[in-house]
């Protein structure tokens, strides 16, 4: 589905991301964790075309994203950003249109197909009744709701998310998670996150990223199996096991 | 709603048309000789290219502020009429008496000033194919302080005459005669909106940000430098032709916002028709106000564009 092949970023000769591999399988949910400055949201800036001056090879479904046109990489990658700003007064369904716009033709509407499928994914975000409100008068979790749901609506085959729970209170981060999670069956999910235990729980794999190189590369329980989180983050984790779940959670430091 | 704000707006242009063409000094009868002379070659061809003008200003607002994303953006933001501007100093300074058929020779000085002034941004701008905003922003702010100093020396190595015929062109004014100068803007006008119209989804797109835009599928870098140079190409036309008329160009899409929002499907037409409506009752007022002389139209607009943007801050600020 996804794969990167000696994939390396620099601004002003400072290497970003150092000769990066990744293949990613169909369907799975792959979360990227790293100190703050390892690279991560500049890598999913560039898988999906927002940093273009990057080296090596980067293939989607088996085509060269190099040789693809903007419109039609977003045809089948889309990426919710860290910061949601939205800068014009757009109601949640003016923007759900917009993140249609790679399937569209300049003078083509949304057929009542399109339209239905977008009512769909707003009523399975519980935002229907939000359609005519203007984005500017959302709380931060209705609007990470309206940006996944968009993304979504956009029908990629894979879905990059930039620390998509950073901003938000537990309830809604519970929410937005089990969100991210029913989203699996249908789309790859590539996550960027400082949720270390809703990556470890969630996700089928996990990559650690540290000055811009991949540190360890595998399953959650791999992880932390070999202490790799100790050493990503110059950090001892204290750990317990989950309650429900057969495997490991970090718990929080105490301090005297 | 939308479609009774439209009929509405065009009832006010066909309005706006009606009474410029109507009003002026002397009582003129349909089909005298004073009607082909007055209405048909000063009147009517003064209408449209009035309408046309200020319609492509505020088009050209709308672009720039959509490129940018500040609504404080201008048609001369980048430099443009300055450049024009100097293009003009230079023609009277250099008291050229070259004659070219179909064009006005200090709109053809003014043009390729404002053409010069374009490629310098844009190539100081330019960093190995990709624009950066700000740098554009900060090279046509310099480019434009630039050209007005070398504005100033050209007055002052030249006649007094010469310097007050520059500072008479930079009031910005619409005095022509026949319909040369509607047909020279008619090209500019139609590619502006057609092109605009049919970028309507990329202009929404661009207001949410250059990172989120690009991973919708629109190419930033490429549109905004389309933008840009389609943009200058048409302040261009209109400043060459009637020098560098002030506040059409923002007023006319705040006007248009507080109709239409921001669905730049509709605030296309929306934008053009009230910047022109806008720019003839200033020209109609510019042309009667004063009984002995008419007003440099330019003056007009700031004189109501002025207070007028003010209470769009305030009025703005307060809700």
């Amino acid at each position: 589905m996804l794969k990167l092949s000696n994939f390396s970023f620099e601004i002003n000769g400072k290497k970003i991301l150092d000769n990066i591999n990744i293949e990613l399988a169909d369907k799975c949910q792959l979360t990227i964790l790293g100190p703050n400055g390892s690279g991560k949201s500049t890598l999913i800036k560039s898988i999906c075309g927002i940093n273009k001056s990057w080296t090596g090879e980067l293939f989607i479904q088996g085509k060269n994203v190099k040789e693809q046109s903007q419109r039609d990489l977003s045809k089948v990658i889309s990426y919710v950003p860290q910061f949601l700003e939205v800068h014009a007064d757009f109601t949640v369904w003016d923007f759900f249109e917009m993140s249609y716009f790679p399937h569209l033709d300049n003078f083509r509407s949304l057929s009542l197909e399109e339209r239905e499928r977008g009512e769909e994914i707003l009523e399975s975000f519980h935002l229907i009744d939000l359609r005519n409100r203007s984005m500017m008068t959302l709380s931060g979790g209705e609007r990470q709701k309206v940006f996944i749901a968009s993304s979504v609506f956009q029908n990629p085959k894979i879905l990059l998310l930039d620390e998509p729970t950073s901003y938000l209170d537990p309830k809604h981060q519970d929410e937005v998670n089990q969100l991210i999670f029913n989203l699996k069956s249908k789309m790859n999910i590539v996550l960027v996150s400082h949720d270390i235990n809703s990556s470890l729980i969630n996700s089928e794999r996990v990559i650690g990223l540290k000055n811009g190189s991949i540190f360890f590369d595998g399953s959650p329980s791999e992880v932390l199996e070999k202490n790799h989180l100790n050493d990503l983050f110059d950090k001892k984790f204290n750990l317990i096991k989950h309650p429900n779940k057969n495997i490991d959670i970090i718990v929080p430091e105490v301090y005297s | 709603m939308k479609n009774l704000k439209f009929t509405i707006l065009f009832f006010l242009c066909i309005l706006a048309f009606v009474l410029a063409i109507s009003i002026g000094p002397g009582e003129i009868s349909f089909g005298s000789h004073l009607f082909n002379d007055v209405i048909l070659n000063i009147r009517l061809p003064r209408v449209l290219t009035a309408f046309m003008v200020g319609g492509l200003l505020a088009l050209s607002g709308l672009l720039f502020q959509a490129m940018f994303r500040n609504s404080l953006a201008t048609p001369y933001t980048l430099g443009v009429a300055s450049g024009a501007s100097l293009g003009a100093a230079l023609y009277f300074l250099l008291g050229v008496s070259i004659t070219i058929p179909f064009f006005n020779v200090v709109s053809v000085f003014s043009f390729i000033g404002a053409l010069i002034c374009v490629l310098f941004v844009y190539g100081l701008a330019n960093r190995s194919g990709r624009i950066e905003t700000h740098t554009l922003l900060l090279s046509g702010v310099v480019i434009s302080m630039v050209c007005s100093s070398l504005i100033l020396f050209i007055q002052f190595l030249g006649h007094e005459r010469d310097a007050l015929l520059v500072v008479r062109w930079l009031m910005g004014g619409l005095d022509i005669v026949g319909m040369d100068a509607p047909l020279r803007l008619l090209p500019f006008a139609v590619i502006g909106l057609f092109f605009s119209i049919y970028k309507y989804r990329e202009l929404n797109i661009l207001y949410l940000g250059d990172d989120l835009a690009t991973s919708r599928g629109v190419d930033v870098i490429k549109f905004r430098k389309v933008l840009y140079l389609l943009n200058s190409f048409m302040v261009a036309a209109v400043v060459a032709e009637c020098g560098p008329i002030g506040f059409v160009g923002l007023i006319a899409p705040h006007m248009a916002k507080k109709l239409f929002a921001h669905k730049h499907q509709e605030l296309i037409p929306a934008t053009f028709m009230l910047g022109g409506c806008l720019l003839v009752i200033c020209d109609l007022l510019a042309r009667n106000i004063l009984q002995e002389t008419q007003l440099p139209v330019g003056i007009m607009t700031a004189l109501l564009g002025g207070p007028f943007f003010l209470y769009l801050l305030l009025s703005e600020a307060k809700s």
